[in-house]
């Protein structure tokens, strides 16, 4: 393939990953949530509600990770808490207002019939009481108006919202490996030499690269051996495969790079060492920053389990290995010339 | 063991090993290889070398 050519597959490729990626996120944006709606009818008489409370119910269909997304809008004059149970009896969401449109943090929910309790404050003692009850924040309870008598009639309405973060860090990091894979595409089709694209190793240098390939498949397959058998032991390094495989991947991809670096095999005779310094480099700093970020942010580690944003990381390793290992290489070839 | 034969052929070419490199389509780290005895060359690259420095098989690889 000519170079125009590359440089036109590689952006229609790049055109179309981010369309898809897009509408994929539109989509996302207007998919259907599980949601209830629920109409609250309170009369007050003398600042003393009637009903109370009112109940009804959410079903969680399946475990996950979710955000209570709720609003009403009410009259002013009376305040509602609400609050939600889970099928243990235990309040997994308290919010207070006379109207709001909101949404809670996210959390772990399990499958199940979740109580929805609505309790209408009509008196700050009442309000002071509800907070205490719920472990809430009692500042501003004393600011409110009540009404002494009325009656309302709100519509809540609650629903419950994928944890989109999990989901759009997911496209993101699929989209982020494919639309990176053709940037280098384009850098690769912009810097090689000619048409010829092809990296050509004199036969000393295949030699050195199939020797590379071994001891990195050799030394992938020892690292996992020796994760099966300390699980085994009872030994548990990583709370996650996927740690445990991308430090196996890591250790071969550095072995063999170092490998072929020390024995001259890593650059092909028709490679333009300077720009290979330059995309490597490229590509090492953007990981570096980025995984200096997400470790900054706290993103590489979550509850113990290495997070999807730590891939970063590994390709940051990956490439200070490289580094580090040319850097010495060049200082050994100087002292010998 | 060191490959002076080859060495000196070059040397009396007024060659570089960049130089012998180019011309027969191998690395410079190759030839070094080979001059300092750590490679031993397919039979292909041998000729290759032979016909470059103007030399015999005999020559340049042949134990004596």
């Amino acid at each position: 393939m000519n170079k125009k050519v590359t440089i036109w597959v590689c952006s229609i490729l790049l055109v179309l990953l981010l369309a898809i990626g897009i509408g994929l996120l539109v989509a996302a944006e207007h998919r259907e949530v599980p949601s209830i709606r629920f109409m609250g009818n309170v009369t007050v008489e003398d600042g003393v509600p009637n009903p109370a409370k009112e109940y009804t119910e959410f079903v969680v269909e399946k475990d996950g990770k979710y955000c209570w997304s709720y609003q009403w809008k009410g009259e002013p004059g009376i305040i509602t808490g609400m609050s939600i149970f889970s099928p243990e009896g235990e309040a997994v969401f308290s919010c207070t207002a006379d109207w709001c449109y909101a949404q809670s943090v996210e959390m772990e929910l399990k499958k199940g019939t979740y109580d929805v309790e609505i309790t209408y404050i009509t008196n700050t003692e009442a309000f002071r009481l509800f907070l205490e009850e719920h472990g809430m924040n009692e500042a501003g309870a004393d600011d409110y108006e009540y009404a002494a008598n009325g009656t309302w009639n709100t519509e809540y309405k609650i629903a419950l919202e994928q944890y989109m973060l999990d989901y759009v860090l997911k496209i993101s990091f699929i989209f982020g490996a494919a639309i990176g894979l053709t940037v280098v595409g384009i850098v690769l089709a912009i810097t090689k030499n000619g048409n010829k694209t092809k990296c050509e190793y004199d036969e000393r240098q295949e030699l050195v690269r199939g020797r590379g390939f071994k001891y990195g498949f050799f030394s992938m397959l020892i690292g996992n051996g020796i994760f099966i058998m300390l699980k085994v032991l009872g030994v548990t390094l990583f709370d996650n495969i996927e740690a445990a495989m991308m430090i196996s991947i890591i250790i071969g991809v550095c072995i063999f790079a170092s490998y072929c670096i020390w024995n001259d095999g890593y650059f092909a005779l028709n490679e333009n060492r300077r720009k290979l310094y330059i995309v490597l480099g490229v590509i090492g700093g953007i990981n570096i920053i980025v995984s200096i970020g997400n470790i900054v942010h706290g993103s590489i580690l979550e509850e113990g389990r290495l997070t999807l944003q730590s891939g970063n990381l590994f390709v940051a390793i990956v490439f200070i290995v490289i580094f580090i290992v040319l850097l010495l290489k060049q200082i050994k070839d100087g002292k010998e010339d | 063991m060191k490959n002076l034969r080859m060495k000196s052929a070059r040397a009396a070419l007024d060659m570089s090993q960049q130089d012998l490199a180019d011309k027969v389509g191998v690395s410079r780290q190759t030839i070094n290889a080979i001059e300092k005895g750590d490679y031993n060359p397919t039979i292909n690259l041998c000729l290759a070398i032979c016909r470059t420095l103007d030399k015999t098989l005999d020559e340049l690889f042949w134990e004596e």
